[in-house]
């Protein structure tokens, strides 16, 4: 399984993450309307709805 | 540009809470904490998101499609959720029954969220002009979508650019509802097959009755009392909202368009024009 290397950009903090780390990163915790990212579409969700970047 | 109100036009600010992953959200100009999430949260601010989604509507669909648009806000939850339904009055077709004569028009929803309640997501949809219902076209299972915030995505372009035909695809398609003619079917169990609370199925039935008496008993008149369920909540449908005092109300009503789309999607709404 691929590894990826994020930066957080608030504080600099580096995360190693498989893909379904990062796709509950992005979807936890959330409610009413959320239409949850996938495989297909992560790169997007963490770009608007985190401050993790992908090193 | 599009003027977004003063009391949805603020900044997202964030504060550390005691929970070492989680932050809150706060409107930057109120103070007003808005909701907790993830210490990693970020999103666009309403303003920057809805400016993006009409710029670039402006951009595919030509200042003409927008010339006399009309823009509502809606907010829940003291601001964290909204909603812009724009109203394209200059894309319209009517829809004729045998009694009656109605102008449709091509409608844009979107919809965000600064607390985590709600993705970036673009609907399409259209208004009914006689009695201002609205309507989400599209099936059930497809016109959940989400989008970036800054609509530089592709597929938000594409369907930006099919809007317009699929709108009248849409029209064309309620006009041979308006031309089904339900006389020959037991409307009261059809909705209590499709409407899985007895009580709403009722109502369902008297506002149909309502709509049939306006337009005749066909499965326009039918659809017509879907979306006035959508589109009202109060006495005069007996679909009142209940004051639940945590300010959703108009997530309720978005639910009930979505709820709308379901029942539309199923089968035996769907093959009536077979029967």
């Amino acid at each position: 399984m691929t590894i990826y290397t994020l930066k957080n950009s608030t504080d600099g903090e580096v995360w190693e993450a498989t893909l379904p780390q990062i796709l509950h990163e992005i979807n936890d915790d959330r409610i009413g309307e959320w239409e949850e990212y996938d495989e297909t579409d992560w790169q997007e969700g963490l770009l608007h709805f985190t401050t993790w970047e992908i090193v | 540009m599009t003027y977004i109100p003063d009391h949805l036009d603020f900044q997202v600010a964030f504060e550390p809470t005691k929970m070492h992953d989680k932050k809150y959200v706060l409107n930057n100009e109120t103070g007003e904490y808005l909701g907790i999430v993830g210490k990693s949260f970020q999103c666009a601010s309403h303003g920057d998101f809805f400016r993006g989604v009409m710029d670039t509507a402006t951009q595919e669909l030509g200042a003409e499609s927008l010339e006399d648009a009309e823009h509502t806000f809606k907010t829940a939850r003291n601001g964290a959720w909204a909603m812009l339904d724009v109203t394209l009055p200059n894309i319209k077709t009517t829809i004729t029954t045998d009694k009656a004569q109605t102008e449709i028009g091509n409608r844009i929803i979107s919809l965000h969220g600064i607390d985590g309640s709600c993705s970036n997501q673009v609907f399409f949809g259209a208004i009914d002009f006689f009695c201002t219902n609205g309507m989400i076209t599209g099936d059930h299972d497809k016109v959940r979508k989400k989008n970036t915030s800054n609509f530089t995505m592709d597929s938000f372009i594409y369907e930006l650019n099919r809007a317009r035909t699929d709108f009248f695809q849409q029209a064309a398609k309620m006009q041979v509802w308006a031309e089904t003619s339900l006389k020959f079917i037991n409307v009261k169990d059809l909705l209590d097959s499709i409407i899985s609370s007895k009580t709403k199925a009722e109502k369902m039935f008297g506002l149909y009755n309502t709509e049939a008496s306006v337009r005749g008993h066909n499965k326009f008149s039918l659809y017509s009392a879907f979306t006035n369920y959508a589109s009202y909540a109060d006495e005069r449908n007996g679909f009142s909202l209940r004051n639940t005092g945590h300010d959703t109300q108009a997530i309720s009503m978005w639910s009930r368009e979505q709820e709308v789309s379901k029942w539309v999607s199923n089968d035996r709404f769907r093959l009536l024009e077979a029967a």
